[in-house]
């Protein structure tokens, strides 16, 4: 929490400056209420110690009683308002954290997902058979999602027991005493220790017991906290402790927890496959194939649903609609800019009503003095937010994809009121020779020196972008295989892997904007494009999950290993399946490849969303039919209840 | 069950089908006690790793058959560990650089150094060497090259290195030069046919003529291809009966064929993008993009003017030179397609206006 924090303090400079006790109260809030509050994320991690929490501190949940919190601090800082001290006790998100199903902000469908998985797990489900397969469950999806909320809530509903591994640097190691030991190898004692309770230590003779009826008998091992799985060596002992775990029919269900980071925009491509922090990364092929493995993903909440998270929260921090309620359009923004992370959008809420509070307090007492300021608030909000929350790519995003595709020039048109001096300076003071007319253009309003210098926009995300959506601003043929050639060359010349030069982004840069304003026709047709989503991405994951499944083919495979050649093998796999002799499904779908004609009218990739737009359509053509599943699942995610879709792959940071 | 390619791939040099005098000399070098490095190369489907096999049986014997898959694990000088997989015998090993990716030259190095260091083991062998046979040398990293030439001299006395390339081009000339040039030429129709036969004798069907020619024709030297392709024939119309066969082509080349005849119908911005989808799906489909741009161009020469075959190659082959310098294929592939459509439609518009001045 507190690096956050610290951001949020330094994208207020003048919070700091009016109202000091405020910043205090939020130093005290950094305080961590109770045990059951996530730790930092150790990046590296100089020793690993076991600290159990005690069944009844880590299935609390944190006690939604301001009241309590209050009363503290009544007795520390009398002084204060109550009103503020309400205001002050502690982070909103360990507050307001859910603590019933109703206030989850969870499509209803992955609660029941997961639901189902911890009563068959527990209890075997209906036939009582199930228990044996459902031994992990790998809960992924971005940060915010709502996962660690989902099992805490749904365990304390159905009373199910939690045991959580948590990283710490502490001496509260228990067995740290008695085993002087490696950090992988204290995780693997937890795993086992934990799992094997009931055969060596007897401590809960209740706990092997599937019928008995004693609601705490039900436990299952948390792990959200991993080891530094990006290390080999953590990372084979991690999967060998989970194996071990999991093979074991009589300890408890896992479940685990992965933030997925990385597994976006260049992080697809500039990272090697076992530097990503992603599930497949973790668990290893293994033991994701394994039957007893089963995977959740968790999509980013929608808007919907977090509205109503928010407002429930807001209901309970200011009963009534008075001036210290942030306003509806604050709402609005804050859903929107928080890209579907839940967490985020709690701190961006308790920070708005921080600095509305703050604004009412220096606009000293007179109600209509404040009144008259009340959209200029709006605006200092509107700033503090974007800085606070994650939208800040996606702005720019779009900002600069709107610059270059819009090609804006003088003289676009006529009825504008243009500085003849401005034009003057960018328009060449020579004519172009009679030879280059051809490249004549009017002068572009778009800097691209400016633009680039603005941008915090990977170059190799905004080219994808650009590829997806350059055809629809294009009226000619002609016009097209200009941009087209421009992306290309952009493309071909900012990956020169010989030579890592840490201008060729800048230069790809002008390159790729310089080409595509030049190649647009001027002014542009409007017709009411829509940015998408490039599509980019996906399928290259897809074909990397392609060649994964053609070279693990070949390793069990002589006939198929002696091919070697992504080609040859496909042409093997082709002819087996129409043999109809055994080979795994994933190549066989590879070699597979019914056509389908070209739909009309249709596109593909998600609708990039401006804040405040909504898709009209969720465009998802069938290509084939994997790509069919995929979107046919998405939809489910998320857009039953709202079309409304994030835009996943842009940011490039993320903790 | 296993495939025909498998079942009746020749395991010795006197099964060759082909190439009798290319066979001679091999059996006279494998005789001779003193084998050099070699560098087979030729089209793909030609027969080069037969012929390796069948060198390698005349070598050491039936043992070199016996072959097993092991995954050897690498650690880059970062730590990193990388897997490989190796098939080997007792006698010999082989590798495809292609899986390890920029780590080509560690992998060579420390695998080559091992084989090297550590004597035949089999007292009965009759060669005092190993062989370790490399596979798409051509696709070995300028620094793989530079090491492995050295490589090459210093461990001379037990270990022998059998290159197989597509081609020579991509190779530098040290290791060419250090190594016996060995081209397999794919084999002639006639060739083929008789390959054809032979398998249709063993299997005990009735092989057409015409069938098999139809066959060999869309193969186009590749016999591997036209192994699979019977066998797939005869899976689908046991009785072979000519009148209706279509010659059975694995599904990407028919998804291809369709692609450029996109291409050819129309051309403008929603075609661009139908496209666009096509390729994306060709390409998650593990196609190579350089197979699919080829492919397109080919089937999109056969369709359209004299006058612009020349032209749509150049296209075709500047792109696939963008796409080795380039990371993201589909641009390439695409801004290929936009030219080829613009050159396409704009021989089309020419052609409208003569036609009125007339």
């Amino acid at each position: 929490m507190a690096p956050t924090a610290g951001k949020k303090g330094a994208a207020a400079p003048r919070k700091g400056k009016t109202d000091k006790p405020t910043i205090k109260h939020v130093q005290l809030g950094l305080v961590p209420l109770n045990g059951s509050q996530k730790p930092l994320r150790q990046a590296s991690l100089t020793k690993f110690s076991v600290s159990l929490p005690s069944p009844s501190s880590s299935q609390e949940l944190p006690k939604k009683s301001p009241i309590a919190a209050v009363k503290v601090k009544a007795s520390t800082k009398g002084k204060e308002r109550a009103v503020e001290a309400v205001e002050d006790a502690g982070m909103w998100m360990d507050r307001f954290a859910p603590t019933s199903l109703e206030e989850l902000a969870v499509h209803k469908r992955k609660v029941q997902d997961v639901r189902h998985w911890l009563e068959e797990a527990t209890t075997g489900g209906p036939s009582g058979t199930l228990k044996t397969y459902r031994r992990l469950l790998a809960l992924s999806g971005p940060a915010g999602a709502g996962k660690t909320a989902t099992i805490r809530v749904l365990a304390r509903e159905m009373g199910i027991e939690i045991m959580e591994w948590q990283n710490s640097q502490d001496g509260m190691d228990p067995f740290g005493d008695e085993f002087p030991e490696s950090h992988s190898h204290t995780f693997s004692n937890f795993l086992s220790h934990e799992a094997g309770m009931e055969e060596h230590l007897n401590l809960l003779p209740l706990f092997s017991r599937p019928t008995t009826s004693h609601p705490s008998a039900q436990r299952v091992l948390l792990l959200e906290d991993l080891p530094n799985v990006l290390h080999p060596g953590t990372k084979e002992a991690f999967q060998k402790s989970l194996e071990d775990i999991v093979n074991r029919p009589n300890a408890p269900p896992v479940v685990l927890i992965v933030s997925e980071s990385g597994a976006r925009g260049m992080g697809a491509e500039g990272w090697r496959r076992e530097e990503r922090w992603d599930m497949r990364n973790i668990l290893g092929p293994r033991l994701l194939q394994s039957p007893y493995v089963t995977e959740v993903q968790f999509n980013p909440v929608a808007a919907t649903i977090m509205h109503s998270a928010l407002s429930r929260i807001l209901s309970q921090t200011h009963p009534t609609t008075n001036h210290l309620r942030p306003s509806p359009e604050t709402l609005d923004m804050i859903v929107e800019s928080s890209m579907g992370d839940v967490r985020s959008a709690i701190n961006a809420l308790q920070f708005a009503c921080r600095v509305q509070m703050a604004e009412v307090v220096k606009g000293g007492g007179s109600g209509k003095r404040r009144r008259g300021k009340k959209g200029k608030v709006g605006e200092v909000v509107r700033k503090i937010i974007e800085g606070v929350t994650r939208n800040e790519q996606v702005l720019a995003l779009f900002h600069i994809l709107g610059k270059l595709f819009y090609n804006k020039r003088f003289g676009d048109d006529p009825e504008e009121n243009e500085d003849p001096v401005l034009e003057a300076s960018i328009r060449g003071s020579l004519p172009l020779p009679q030879h280059l007319s051809a490249f004549e253009r009017r002068p572009s309003k778009v800097d691209v020196n400016t633009l680039y210098a603005d941008s915090p926009v990977d170059i190799s995300l905004l080219s994808a972008y650009c590829h997806q959506n350059y055809p629809q601003f294009c009226s000619e043929l002609e016009e097209l295989e200009v941009a087209a050639e421009w992306i290309s060359y952009g493309e071909a010349f900012s990956m020169d892997s010989e030579h890592i030069n840490m201008q060729l982004p800048e230069y790809a840069f002008h390159l790729l904007g310089r080409g595509l304003l030049m190649s647009l026709p001027s002014p542009v047709p409007r017709r009411g494009q829509k940015l998408l989503k490039s599509a980019y991405w996906e399928f290259s994951r897809k074909e990397r999950d392609g060649i994964e499944s053609l070279r693990s083919w070949s390793r069990h495979d002589v006939g198929a290993a002696r091919d070697h050649r992504t080609t040859e093998m496909l042409e093997r796999a082709w002819l087996m399946g129409r043999a109809g002799l055994p080979q795994p499904k994933e190549v066989s779908l590879l070699a597979y490849m019914p056509w389908m004609p070209p739909i009309r009218g249709g596109g593909y990739g998600q609708q990039l969303l401006e804040e405040g737009e909504v898709a009209e359509v969720e465009p998802a053509i069938p290509m084939s039919q994997n790509y069919k599943m995929e979107a046919s699942d998405d939809e489910g995610g998320h857009g039953t209840v709202s079309k409304a879709s994030w835009l996943e792959d842009d940011d490039i940071e993320e903790d | 069950m296993s495939l025909w390619v498998d079942k009746y791939r020749p395991r010795s040099l006197e099964d060759l089908h082909y190439h009798p005098e290319l066979s001679a000399r091999l059996r006279s070098l494998a005789g001779s006690g003193d084998f050099p490095h070699m560098l087979f190369y030729g089209p793909s489907g030609a027969g080069k790793k037969t012929r390796v096999a069948c060198v390698l049986r005349e070598l050491f014997g039936a043992g070199a058959e016996k072959l097993k898959i092991e995954q050897r694990v690498f650690l880059t000088p970062s730590k990193r560990k990388l897997d490989v997989n190796v098939v080997m015998s007792n006698y010999h090993l082989e590798l495809t650089p292609s899986d390890v990716g920029t780590y080509d030259r560690q992998v060579i190095q420390e695998i080559l150094k091992e084989i090297a260091q550590t004597q035949q083991v089999d007292l009965n062998a009759k060669q005092r060497f190993k062989v370790v046979v490399i596979n798409e040398a051509d696709q070995l990293s300028r620094d793989a090259q530079a090491a492995l030439r050295r490589t090459m001299e210093k461990y001379m006395s037990n270990l022998r290195i059998i290159l197989v390339a597509n081609s020579t081009s991509k190779l530098i000339a040290p290791i060419k030069s250090r190594c016996l040039l060995v081209r397999v030429a794919a084999p002639t129709p006639e060739e083929m046919e008789s390959v054809l036969a032979y398998v249709a004798k063993k299997e005990r069907f009735d092989l057409p003529p015409e069938v098999a020619s139809g066959i060999v024709a869309e193969a186009t030297g590749n016999l591997r291809r036209a192994l699979l392709v019977l066998e797939a024939l005869k899976m689908q119309h046991p009785d072979l009966n000519a009148e209706k066969l279509e010659i059975a082509k694995p599904d990407w080349e028919t998804y291809c064929t369709k692609v450029a005849d996109l291409i050819v119908a129309e051309q403008s911005a929603q075609r661009i993008l139908d496209v666009r989808a096509k390729l994306y799906e060709l390409i998650s489909h593990c196609i190579p993009p350089s197979l699919i741009i080829k492919t397109l161009a080919d089937r999109v020469v056969e369709q359209v003017d004299e006058a612009l075959k020349a032209d749509i190659m150049h296209w075709a082959a500047f792109y696939e030179h963008r796409m080795r310098q380039g990371n993201k294929k589909i641009f390439h592939l695409e801004a290929w397609v936009v030219k080829v459509m613009s050159i396409y439609k704009h021989f089309m518009f020419d052609i409208d206006l003569t036609g009125f001045d007339e």
